[in-house]
């Protein structure tokens, strides 16, 4: 990504310490970095600890970035290592309890509805989980993202052979997980 | 016959991230795993998946003693409502809900013994065991806290 003149000004605001330039910076890129984050973990609760965790690293560690690569890139970067790092914590049954309280408000009924609704996002999301790590952020870099594999080799430091590579067992995989859904 | 490309493509989409995150980055959690979680966790999974399938029995009143005695009638359980803007109860499978202005409380009968208090969730969210009973708040603490406490 190049930057544009404004997104320049704001990181150099940022590498100065402005906490209102972090906030734009958080607001263009908060949903970027929580899809990867939550599409490659595929829990709610563990996202948000990755995508949290990522834009503390990000504030401190902005004045560190000099425009070498693309701040996109750098930002790319930041949250694969993330989810590369990150260790699950036996959230899984937090995860469900926040659901549950998410849903206690509204009628059960619809809840469940939507649960229901769903499950084929669940079945997708837990072949994925399935894939080793380095395989899954190519899926989620690739489909999350809408990445090339140009970028998504320079993100990942790897050939764009590695990519596609990576890629296409990924795809041979889940054609065999997922073979019920391809019927449908 | 879908591809696997584009079954992935209309399953990864990108989601908004929620609004709490802006308020973790201003504030830090640290993620907690004790057993203690682990057994509050598991008890309030299992009340709120009774309360999700029961069919329930509701009680509308905004008399604290009204529900209290209720409550007792149904479920044999003694929860201490002595005040506040409470709006009504129901109960299934054992498991009873007070609504007040501002919140819920969900009362179970306790996993463990021992009473304890820990917070479930960053915000907005209390639990704890009391008199064998896991009492879980959610919604405005402070009129919650008022349904039971003078003060």
């Amino acid at each position: 990504m190049v930057l544009e003149g404004n997104d320049r000004e704001t990181i150099a605001a940022c590498q100065r310490g402005d906490r209102d330039a972090f906030r734009a910076l958080f607001e263009t890129y908060q949903d970027k970095v929580y899809s990867i984050a939550l599409r490659y973990a595929g829990e709610r609760a563990v996202a948000l600890d990755i995508a949290q965790e990522v834009f503390l690293k990000l504030l401190h560690n902005i004045e560190h970035f000099r425009g070498e690569s693309g701040f996109e890139t750098w930002l790319y970067r930041l949250v694969v290592n993330q989810c590369l790092d990150h260790r699950r914590r036996g959230r899984r049954l937090m995860l469900l309890v926040e659901n549950l309280f998410d849903s206690l408000p509204s009628a059960k009924e619809s809840a469940i509805e939507e649960l229901l609704r769903s499950e084929v996002q669940e079945q997708v999301q837990r072949g994925i989980g399935r894939l080793r790590p380095e395989m899954r952020i190519v899926v989620v870099l690739r489909y999350t993202e809408g990445l090339a594999y140009e970028q998504i080799a320079e993100i990942l430091g790897c050939s764009k052979g590695t990519v596609a590579s990576r890629l296409n067992r990924a795809h041979k995989l889940l054609e065999r997980r997922l073979a019920h859904l391809r019927r449908t | 016959m879908n591809s696997i490309e584009s079954i992935l493509e209309q399953n990864l989409r990108p989601v908004a991230a929620p609004g709490e995150l802006w308020t973790r980055i201003n504030s830090p959690q640290k993620t907690t795993s004790s057993r203690f979680v682990w057994a509050m966790a598991a008890a309030v999974v299992v009340a709120g998946l009774a309360w999700s399938f029961g069919r329930p029995d509701t009680f509308r009143s905004s008399d604290p003693a009204a529900i209290r005695a209720w409550v007792i009638s149904r479920t044999g359980m003694e929860i201490p409502l002595i005040g506040g803007e409470v709006q009504g109860a129901r109960v299934k499978m054992g498991t009873v809900e007070v609504a007040y202005k501002g919140g819920g409380m969900l009362v179970a009968k306790a996993a463990g013994p021992g009473d304890r208090v820990h917070w479930v969730k960053g915000k907005g969210v209390v639990s704890w065991t009391m008199g064998g009973q896991l009492y879980t708040l959610e919604g405005d603490a402070e009129a919650g806290c008022r349904l039971c406490h003078a003060d």
